[in-house]
């Protein structure tokens, strides 16, 4: 285990918000399109509270995440799941074909595995060699294709890819629990259910590459596959089969060992037994670069929130059901151990506050109170409550997903396959007035103060990778990456001012004419303007900013549960706990909700 | 980093390189941006054939972005009531002056636009591009008020455009034009940085019809400006900043 010392300033409280703050910005335009009924539109929450980091840092997955998402459409779809080839030694070492089938669709999963010294084993994206290394593939790779991903995908970012291959990733063993769990199998036993609950995966991802990446297929390639043309879900298939692929290579090892004693995991231990996942910083920027698809991801998430809030009242049987769900959550929350420090608290805390939630349950009152739902967001919003943000967002996701019927289309909505455009037409005083509305959070600071301009991002020469550095004590702030959004509002704002003063009337475009340096603030201004969740409403270099809040908010999309900081600026996590098998998608009449899994339930 | 010879990129690796290689050259990050998309558009176009992009990511050089002199002094003065609309003339400018320019284009569509001595037209070709419906041989502009026909002068066959340059770059003129508009785009010189065999492995490219296939001297140079916009790092950094130990073996 990797031992990191937490410095003094990541170690903030948990941010309580002020009363009645949470529910609603009536000011916010959430979109001309909009089609939600105003009394759900109402119901969202204001971007000003909501996109802050303390907030972002607290999501958790919800039935909308990418995982979930992909596994009902699998199921839905009756999408054919299989091994095609295993060419593995007794070690474990080689390769192997999986097959996701539907009429003329065929996507292949070719994995490869190689022995790997301990000293080169390392997560983070300087290390050069894995014990595993995976491309989803177009189609069903010939013999010639399989040699040269061979020569290809273990070099990872040093090799070169086609537009057959659509998602590259590696892997790295879960060195302990891996080697145990082949032992006792081998053995006849099943794995040490400690390990499986506080591990949790054999193998943990430690990149996964899409959209062109050194040659893959474009992102445009990928939308010609419906299956995998949402938001990330290309990637996701691709984290579910090296799941399932796992599992073999565990039962293969074991049964090469001793055939005679060997047995396979159980099913109901096997599902609990996710895909692992090391996320640094590499990752932490793109809810800045990608605001408007940030914008959809939160807006579903809200809706789907603000519409289970607008629900009138709720049947004896639907409240009960509510109830067992959060406790399925409280025992997920029970087994959910890490060794950082500040997430340990926010663990804590959040155990005390599920124990109030239910006690706030079990008030028959509530139960039949108008808009209970939204009564139970109240609830845990208010500052007399209490409540930590952390729990406030969990409370927030098993609303979302208690009422599949209600959300579920909303999938549809979190992809963003367009390019923000100027519009030149705009009165500059309509601008200055949006920024105003939209960026009180950066023009309330004062940027003279050291402490806001503390860190700088900028992008590492030797991986190519974004950092984060001191920008009082490292070199190279003067490379900064574009992080510094509140700073460039109040500089729009000036400009905004000075040219007002002269041409009160004039347009955007010729106040670009005048000031065309301004052209990218001018834009991502537009687009906050249009798309209110766009924008993270925090300084991203003050001192106190954690990267983590931004790796946990995209995580979280992704379905990933089990949050493990390593620091404050990465993580790991897990992926696919609790998720159908490979051998159960197509077999199952629904897809299980698999939200909030707990071994000790799964095993009752 | 990827330097070896005839790189097949992907669209997104060209058009993130562009944008990095723009930002390690000085452009502002909206120019840079809109770069990387410029050299896309251009590459999926039945407008220009061959591989644009190794003549655009040679023309990433630092003069697009400081104004030279005006010749008039570009005028922003809307038109007063009932007065005779003056054209709008830019020349010499900056990248980001000509965009501005064009963005008139979209609010008074009344007023003629023109646009000389830009040293690399098809960056604002490619401006115009991402703004145009491509139909039936024209490209089309939406403006408020209806819509623009900017039709090409030179050659047209069909649905199939075409652009055919000869060396010296220099006496390539492209003019796009319209009844009461027009956008003249000319090409002022040959680029100075851009080497008479860069040239030459331009036509080869073409030649092969591989858009987005790039040689290695310039993918070289664009590499080049990439890493002008990345930090050394030292074995401190490579710690602290990424805040995580070398080995994994739990």
């Amino acid at each position: 285990m990797t031992t990191l010392q937490l410095s003094n300033n990541a170690i903030i409280d948990q941010p309580r918000i002020t009363a009645g703050k949470t529910l609603v910005a009536n000011q916010c335009n959430f979109g001309k399109d909009n089609p939600e009924p105003k009394s759900v539109v109402s119901l969202m929450r204001d971007p000003d509270t909501i996109m802050t980091l303390p907030y972002l840092g607290c999501s958790f997955p919800t039935r909308l995440s990418f995982m979930h998402t992909l596994l009902r459409r699998l199921n839905r779809e009756n999408w054919q799941l299989s091994q095609d080839q295993w060419v593995m030694d007794d070690q474990g070492y080689g390769h192997a074909v999986y097959h996701v089938r539907k009429d003329d669709t065929l996507l292949s999963l070719v994995a490869f595995t190689q022995p790997l010294p301990d000293e080169l084993r390392s997560d983070r994206v300087i290390a050069q060699a894995w014990d595993a290394a995976f491309v989803l593939f177009e189609g069903n790779p010939t013999t010639e294709d399989i040699e040269r991903l061979r020569h290809n995908a273990p070099k990872q970012e040093a090799g070169r890819f086609t537009k057959k291959e659509l998602v590259l990733s590696r892997a790295n063993k879960s060195v302990r629990f891996f080697a145990d769990t082949v032992d006792r199998l081998a053995q006849g036993l099943q794995p040490d259910l400690e390990k499986v609950q506080t591990i949790g995966y054999f193998m943990r991802t430690t990149a996964v590459y899409g959209n062109g990446k050194f040659g893959i297929a474009d992102r445009d390639n990928v939308l010609k596959i419906p299956l995998i043309s949402g938001a990330f879900a290309a990637e996701m298939l691709l984290v579910y089969l090296i799941r399932g692929f796992t599992h073999d290579l565990v039962e293969h090892i074991a049964f090469r060992r001793s055939p005679e004693t060997a047995v396979k995991l159980a099913p109901e231990i096997k599902r609990h037994i996710g895909i692992g996942n090391s996320t640094g910083l590499g990752m932490a920027p793109f809810l800045a670069t990608h605001p408007i698809l940030l914008h959809h991801w939160i807006s579903a998430r809200e809706t789907a929130l603000a519409r289970v809030c607008a629900i009138e009242s709720v049947t004896s049987i639907g409240w009960q059901r509510f109830i067992i769900t959060t406790k399925q959550a409280q025992q997920h929350v029970n087994e959910w151990a890490v060794a950082d420090e500040i997430q340990s608290k926010r663990i804590e805390l959040l155990k005390l506050d599920i124990q109030r939630l239910l006690e706030w349950l079990d008030n028959t009152k509530n139960a039949t109170a108008t808009q209970p739902w939204k009564a139970l967001m109240d609830f845990a919003s208010n500052q007399k409550s209490d409540f930590s943000i952390e729990s406030i967002e969990l409370t927030a996701a098993l609303l979302i997903n208690h009422y599949p019927e209600l959300v579920d289309d909303l999938t549809q909505r979190m992809q963003a396959d367009v390019y923000a455009e100027l519009d030149p037409r705009q009165s500059a005083a309509s601008l200055a007035e949006d920024l105003k509305n939209h960026y009180r959070w950066a023009l309330q600071r004062d940027y003279s103060q050291q402490e806001e301009l503390s860190q700088f991002w900028y992008v590492s020469e030797s991986k190519a990778e974004p950092r984060v550095g001191n920008r009082y004590e490292e070199t190279g702030a003067e490379l900064e990456m574009r992080m510094r959004f509140g700073e460039e509002a109040i500089m729009l704002n000036q400009a905004l001012a000075e040219f007002l003063a002269e041409k009160p009337n004039a347009s955007v475009g010729h106040f670009l004419l005048k000031s065309p340096l301004q052209r990218a603030a001018v834009l991502r201004l537009q687009t906050v303007a249009q798309f209110p969740y766009a924008e993270i409403r925090d300084n991203l270099v003050q001192q106190s900013m954690r990267p983590i809040d931004l790796l946990r908010c995209k995580l979280s999309f992704f379905g990933a549960s089990k949050f493990d900081p390593k620091s404050d600026r990465w993580t790991r996590i897990t992926l696919y706990q609790g998720a159908p098998l490979r051998t159960e998608i197509a077999c199952s009449e629904t897809c299980p909700d698999w939200n909030f899994p707990a071994l000790n339930t799964e095993n009752k | 980093m990827k330097t070896d010879m005839n790189v097949l990129l992907s669209d997104n690796e060209l058009e993130v390189c562009s944008k990095k290689a723009a930002i390690g050259r000085g452009f502002d990050f909206a120019h840079a941006e809109r770069l990387g998309r410029w050299i896309v558009t251009l590459v999926h176009t039945p407008l220009v054939k061959g591989s644009v992009a190794n003549l655009l990511l040679a023309t990433l050089n630092q003069h697009h972005i400081q104004p030279g002199s005006f010749t008039p002094a570009l005028s922003d003065a809307p038109p007063a009531d009932g007065a005779e609309i003056c054209t709008l003339l830019c020349a010499n400018s900056s990248l980001a002056q000509y965009t501005a320019a064009i963005d008139l284009l979209m609010i008074e569509p009344e007023r003629p636009v023109q646009l000389s001595a830009m040293s690399y037209p098809l960056l604002l070709l490619a401006e115009i591009l991402i703004r145009a419906d491509y139909q039936g041989g024209n490209f089309v502009i939406r403006i408020p008020e209806g819509n623009l026909n900017l039709q090409i002068e030179s050659q047209m066959k069909s649905n199939e455009i075409s652009i055919s340059f000869s060396l010296p770059l220099a006496e390539t003129k492209l003019v796009l034009s319209q009844p009461c508009y027009s956008v003249i785009v000319e090409i002022s010189s040959l680029d100075k940085n851009l080497t008479h065999q860069e040239t030459v492995n331009f036509y080869h490219a073409t030649a092969l019809g591989k858009k987005n296939h790039i040689d290695q001297a310039i993918w070289s140079r664009v590499v080049d400006s990439i890493k002008l916009t990345m930090v050394p790092e030292s074995d401190e950094s490579r710690i602290a900043g990424a805040g995580a130990g070398l080995t994994d073996n739990d």
